[in-house]
């Protein structure tokens, strides 16, 4: 705990008194039903909530429907499989309804679907991971996909040879704009392991960037 | 910008991974859910009845095969530990001080050393230095002075590099004094937010501009944790000294003889094993603590953080390191060591994490009788659960009450209580209130034909409070159960894991308590079991 404040103090976001997420672009027709509630970014507005949690199906395809872009984003990252995703969304959105009148509040609606859609993709890469693999697929073709990766040095292969957890805090913070703080909630690990899996795979990635930057300039050039 | 310094966020990078492909959502995907959805609640509500009361399902399920094997072992574990702990106990002199040996035999008489070389102190100073270890070498995140006395007053500051370069930098203080408890930080070093990358709606309000400096004051703190308390959070070295405490306790460390920086040490090593919720050993949490044999004082504490949430986890743990150094004990600590000034000009956040904790009077705490049971109705409504027992020598030196807790909103009569107890720089804190039942949720799903049950206990105040990362310290969770007091026949969670401040928790129908800090775990649960009826109303 003590290594999750301090990492908090270092971040400017202890006790939660600064606000740093953003997470969520509303379109205009979302704007009466999705509000800011004081630090959360955009959240659903208590009646849709109330509507949902009374089992009211259309009310949770809004939440569905407003929440899913990013959640999908996520999901896709971390299972790199189109078929996949939809089966664990529609698994972690399952889960959500029946469990929304457990939802307290206390953490916002958007950090609270985050979890559970991290936790179900977990669960389906662990579920894929004892399923038998293929033989092309193996360690060896892995390795070798992973240095093809490397050499071309393109981003989005290297995102996916980051392990899940630097891959998904990566994600979180940088691409989805989330404090450590919301990224620790959603992941359930303290900030300072927040901290230490995002520079691990900021560094890994950077090196993407640098290298494409410089073939951009020599091309522009 | 130093390497070891993290910034939230890395923009560049995160519109690079923004701007990558994905997969759009399938026409059919919504209404396919609610078909699913609704082919769920058709299931459920089709299914035979339990045979239990549905209040009593999730604890049936809970208690189940190989949790009731798991309990049965916990209970052995904790009668061993009780009796282990009578026979190994600390008995201190009359006069609460313990001379130690020059030359200490087993890691026990070490520790036992180090407690006693500060306990009795008035004051401590000294550096502290927290970091991580990767790849066998060590990353400072932080370096910082700190003070502390016996009234708990406490400050800390952030030096070097890492406190003047960077978008991170900024020194901070701490103050906490004058029985009312307060935070002040100060942000002399700017954190700056590229405007461009506001969003249209606003929501990132971070926008120090370089230079500026940013302060906060929360008033109303808590006496002590788990509610917002500059306490435990603010200075691991008080969780440092309660957990040294508790491997008193149990099978001692092993111990080597080493050299930091030149200097002799002994090196303890343990393996904190949860042993109860767990059959498998990667739940074990080495802690490796080094006390320098000239001063008795601790140099380094590191420990495993296990980010793991099961065998087959793919989560990383990860290795924190605190480095202790420059030692100054029983100085006569000058009030400006706790003075903090504000730059002009700077930028005042909020109160709005006020956690609302209210000394019981204006008054010095020294003159309220808190046994005067008539006072206290007077003051907050109600009577609290007062201990009536506590290890020699302490006394009680800061009592909050809040009428919201920090986390669940309770009305006034059911407030909140937040003691603080202090000997020396020991301290240990007890809190009460009302027991808020839905933190503990539990259900079930259907994937194929494998139904899967799920089970997320947030009883502990401690865990309600830090979130979800106390879902794994639960597990180094050991139940006693109580004969005395309030909570007689219940059972009380004892939680040592070294990456929360030692602490005991258990709840009733009505209430939940906590005892934390510098105790024993024999000495946790006496207090515990001496707890009167918390807000016995009349």
């Amino acid at each position: 705990m003590c290594m999750v404040l301090f990492l908090a103090q270092m971040a400017l976001a202890d006790g939660g008194s600064v606000p740093l997420i953003v997470a969520i672009d509303d379109g205009p027709e979302a704007a009466t039903l999705f509000e800011r509630t004081g630090e959360q970014a955009t959240e659903a507005s208590a009646s849709v909530l109330a509507a949902a949690r009374a089992r009211d199906h259309a009310a949770f395809a809004t939440i569905v429907e407003h929440y899913d872009p990013r959640l999908r984003a996520l999901a896709y990252r971390l299972l790199r499989d189109e078929h996949g995703v939809n089966d664990a969304l529609q698994d972690a959105y399952v889960k959500a309804y029946l469990r929304l009148g457990e939802f307290r509040g206390d953490a916002g609606l958007g950090t609270w679907l985050y979890r559970i859609v991290y936790t179900t993709c977990l669960d389906h890469l662990r579920a894929a991971s004892r399923r038998p693999q293929p033989q092309e697929s193996g360690d060896e073709a892995m390795d070798d996909f992973a240095e093809a990766a490397v050499e071309r040095c393109d981003l989005e292969a290297l995102l996916n040879e980051l392990p899940p957890e630097q891959r998904v805090a990566v994600i979180l913070v940088d691409a989805h704009g989330m404090g450590f703080a919301h990224t620790a909630e959603v992941l359930g690990i303290p900030q300072g392991t927040v901290a230490s899996r995002v520079a691990s795979a900021r560094r890994k990635l950077r090196r993407a960037l640098a290298t494409r930057e410089q073939s951009e300039g020599s091309v522009t050039s | 910008m130093s390497e070891e310094q993290i910034p939230q966020r890395d923009d560049e990078l995160g519109a690079a991974i923004e701007g990558l492909p994905v997969p759009a959502r399938p026409d059919d995907f919504v209404s396919a859910l609610l078909t699913r959805i609704v082919a769920e609640e058709e299931a459920i509500a089709d299914a035979p009845p339990q045979g239990f009361p549905a209040t009593q399902t999730v604890l049936r399920r809970w208690l189940d095969g190989r949790r009731v094997r798991r309990l049965l072992i916990a209970a052995v574990a904790a009668a061993a530990l009780i009796t282990v702990g009578t026979l190994f106990g600390v008995s201190r002199g009359p006069d609460n001080t313990l001379h130690f040996d020059p030359d200490p035999a087993t890691a026990r008489e070490v520790i036992e050393s180090t407690l006693a070389a500060t306990g009795a102190a008035e004051s401590l100073q000294g550096v502290m230095v927290l970091g991580g270890v990767e790849d066998g070498e060590f990353r400072e995140f932080e370096r910082c002075t700190f003070v502390v006395n016996n009234d708990g007053d406490l400050a800390r500051r952030q030096v070097g590099e890492s406190s003047n370069t960077g978008a991170l930098g900024f020194d901070r203080v701490y103050r906490v004094a004058e029985h009312r408890l307060r935070h002040l930080a100060t942000y002399a070093q700017p954190y700056t937010v590229d405007s461009t990358t506001h969003e249209p709606d606003g929501t990132t309000t971070v926008d120090h501009r370089e230079g500026t400096s940013v302060a906060q004051e929360w008033s109303q703190m808590a006496a002590g944790p788990p509610y917002r308390a500059v306490v435990d959070d603010m200075l691991p070295w008080v969780r440092l000294r309660a957990y040294l405490r508790q491997l008193l306790e149990g099978e001692a460390p092993d111990m080597r003889e080493v050299t930091v920086d030149g200097r002799l040490a002994w090196e303890l090593t343990t393996v904190q094993n949860s042993g109860n919720l767990r059959d498998d050993s990667s739940a074990a949490q080495p802690v490796t603590i080094v006390v320098d044999q000239e001063t008795r004082l601790p140099l380094v504490y590191r420990w495993l953080y296990r980010g793991q949430e099961s065998p087959d986890s793919l989560f990383e743990d990860s290795l924190f390191e605190l480095r202790f150094g420059d030692y100054r004990l029983g100085d006569e600590i000058d009030d400006d060591a706790f003075k903090v000034d504000v730059p002009a000009g700077a930028l005042m956040l909020g109160d709005e994490m006020d956690p609302g904790f209210e000394g019981l009077d204006d008054r010095s705490f020294s003159e309220i009788d808190f046994d005067d049971q008539m006072l206290m109705r007077e003051q907050i409504g109600a009577v609290p659960g007062l201990p009536a027992w506590h290890p020699q020598g302490f006394g009680l030196a800061d009592a909050t009450w809040a009428a919201r807790p920090d986390v669940t909103p309770v009305p006034r009569g059911t407030a909140t209580l937040s003691l603080a107890y202090r000997r020396g720089l020991d301290a240990f804190y007890v809190s009460a209130e009302p027991t808020d039942r839905s933190v503990e949720t539990a259900g079930s799903w259907t994937e194929g034909e494998e139904r899967y049950t799920w089970r997320v206990d947030k009883s502990d105040p401690f865990g309600k409070a830090w979130g979800t990362s106390l879902e794994y310290r639960r597990q180094h969770t050991r139940g006693v159960r109580l004969h005395g007091g309030a909570f007689d026949g219940f059972v009380a969670h004892l939680v040592l894991d070294p990456s929360v401040l030692p602490h005991l928790w258990v709840q009733n129908d009505r209430y939940t308590a906590t005892v934390s800090g510098d105790l024993s775990q024999i000495e946790m649960i006496q207090v515990a079991e001496s707890l009167g009826a918390p807000w016995m109303k009349e």
